[in-house]
């Protein structure tokens, strides 16, 4: 049977959960290419309608490979220890939050559109204001991520909030595909 | 700004965050443990206890694994951190003899200037590490301890009693050459340097020490470790020599700004 719109939008949404948390035992128990998997089946199935979300549904499909060694590698790094960290893991980390972030923005995107098309203009500025909150922390957190390596313990405080902002815009950009969920009928 | 531009700006920005972060961190880097210069003066009876300071790497390189000391080798080092700074961590050397050690040392005075160190990667080497006279003084019973103080600003004082009527004969600080520029002792209330000698003291007179360090923060021996001694030789009314001896020690306090200026020109003073 096919997924409904509706149900692809709650798919969406609990792909991004998965992604944004991570309960590691051992081995991250809630591994995050089983997220890109829902991501990338949500998406497939959102773009058969409204074809916006193209560009995602591939590299929805790319993080689910790229993310598989994420399950046994530990990309957490010590806020305090940085250094502990071999320079491959760093990069190999913040490429994937790189891929991210530009899947991030075509699903932000994707949405914004289907909102415009169905003439929701307040939906609209909420998903763009989400969007280009979101882009500002975690383009940030790339560019001043380098900067860990030579600061010392007294910025921990600042990694903490920073953290709570980008766990914030995260929350906002899960909320959206289950506020859509909501509001399919009209969309 | 356009979208056209977002990501491709975005990679610039990375990429110079992690060029610039990367030649930064390379810079701040010692290419191998770092041991200060200590300008201690040791009363082997009174003390049991060396204490070197050294910086490593927190990360990535070389780590002193042990310490020796040829001239001293039952003394066993414990190595432990004591400050930590961006790159670095400041570790703590402490050396202690025993009771035992102190019966079967030989009693002759020396100057220790060089440690034997082992490290993680490589070969032991000998390194400087500043002047330390270990001496064997037995303590005079002259003075008896009223009250001392030390403070953080380099100042610090000590208030003496004298047990028995004796003359101040002569007045001397070790390390006196490394110390004369940054270092004021003033007795009873005057400069060592314009007291006239001898000096007689009644028995229950008191006697009071007090010193100033002034170590500019940029200059060489703000890296150095000072713990000297201000010796009073006295003469007591019945003709004996007494030698009373009155710690100065330096409290040494390298800033994160300090420690990257010393890094970054190679370890060496400035």
């Amino acid at each position: 049977m096919m997924m409904s719109r509706e149900g692809a939008f709650r798919r969406l949404g609990w792909g991004i959960v998965i992604v944004l948390f991570d309960i590691r035992m051992v081995i991250d128990v809630l591994p995050d290419f089983i997220g890109y998997i829902l991501i990338a089946s949500a998406l497939h199935r959102l773009n058969e309608k409204q074809p916006v979300f193209g560009k995602a549904k591939w590299a929805a499909f790319l993080m689910i490979f790229l993310t598989m060694p994420d399950m046994v590698i530990n990309t957490n790094i010590p806020l305090n220890d940085f250094m502990s960290v071999s320079l491959v893991t760093h990069i190999y980390a913040q490429s994937i939050l790189l891929i991210h972030l530009v899947l991030a923005f075509w699903i932000f995107n994707g949405l914004a559109e289907i909102a415009q098309l169905a003439g929701q203009d307040p939906l609209r500025e909420l998903v763009i204001f989400r969007r280009d909150f979101y882009m500002i922390v975690y383009g940030a957190v790339l560019v001043f991520y380098p900067f860990l390596m030579n600061i010392n313990d007294g910025w921990i405080s600042v990694l903490i909030l920073t953290s709570i902002i980008s766990l914030l815009a995260g929350l906002l950009f899960l909320r959206l595909p289950f506020r859509f969920a909501k509001a399919s009928d009209e969309l | 700004m356009k979208r056209i531009f977002l990501w491709p700006a975005l990679l610039v920005m990375i990429a110079g965050s992690w060029i610039g972060n990367l030649w930064y961190y390379d810079s701040t880097q010692l290419e191998e443990p770092l041991f200060l210069k200590h300008y201690i003066t040791v009363n082997g009876y009174q003390s049991d206890m060396l204490e070197l300071v050294y910086f490593e790497n927190r990360r990535g390189s070389s780590k002193v694994t042990s310490i020796r000391i040829e001239e001293l080798p039952w003394v066993q080092f414990n190595l432990y951190p004591d400050n930590s700074y961006a790159h670095q961590t400041m570790m703590k050397a402490s050396g202690v003899w025993g009771a035992d050690d102190i019966e079967t040392m030989d009693k002759t005075p020396i100057t220790i200037r060089e440690a034997t160190v082992y490290f993680s990667e490589g070969e032991p080497r000998k390194v400087p590490i500043g002047e330390i006279a270990v001496e064997w003084q037995e303590k005079g019973e002259m003075l008896s301890h009223n009250w001392g103080s030390s403070s953080s600003d380099g100042t610090g004082s000590s208030s003496l009693l004298l047990n028995e009527a004796a003359s101040l004969e002569k007045i001397e600080l070790t390390h006196y050459d490394k110390i004369e520029p940054w270092l004021t002792v003033n007795i009873s209330g005057r400069p060592i340097g314009h007291l006239n000698m001898p000096v007689r003291f009644l028995k229950g007179n008191s006697l009071s020490v007090d010193y100033k360090w002034s170590i500019p923060d940029h200059a060489p021996a703000a890296f150095e470790i000072y713990q000297v001694k201000l010796r009073l030789y006295f003469k007591t009314e019945d003709g004996r020599s007494v030698l009373e001896e009155i710690p100065i020690n330096h409290n040494t306090y390298i800033s994160e700004k300090q420690l990257r200026r010393f890094v970054r020109s190679g370890g060496e003073h400035l």
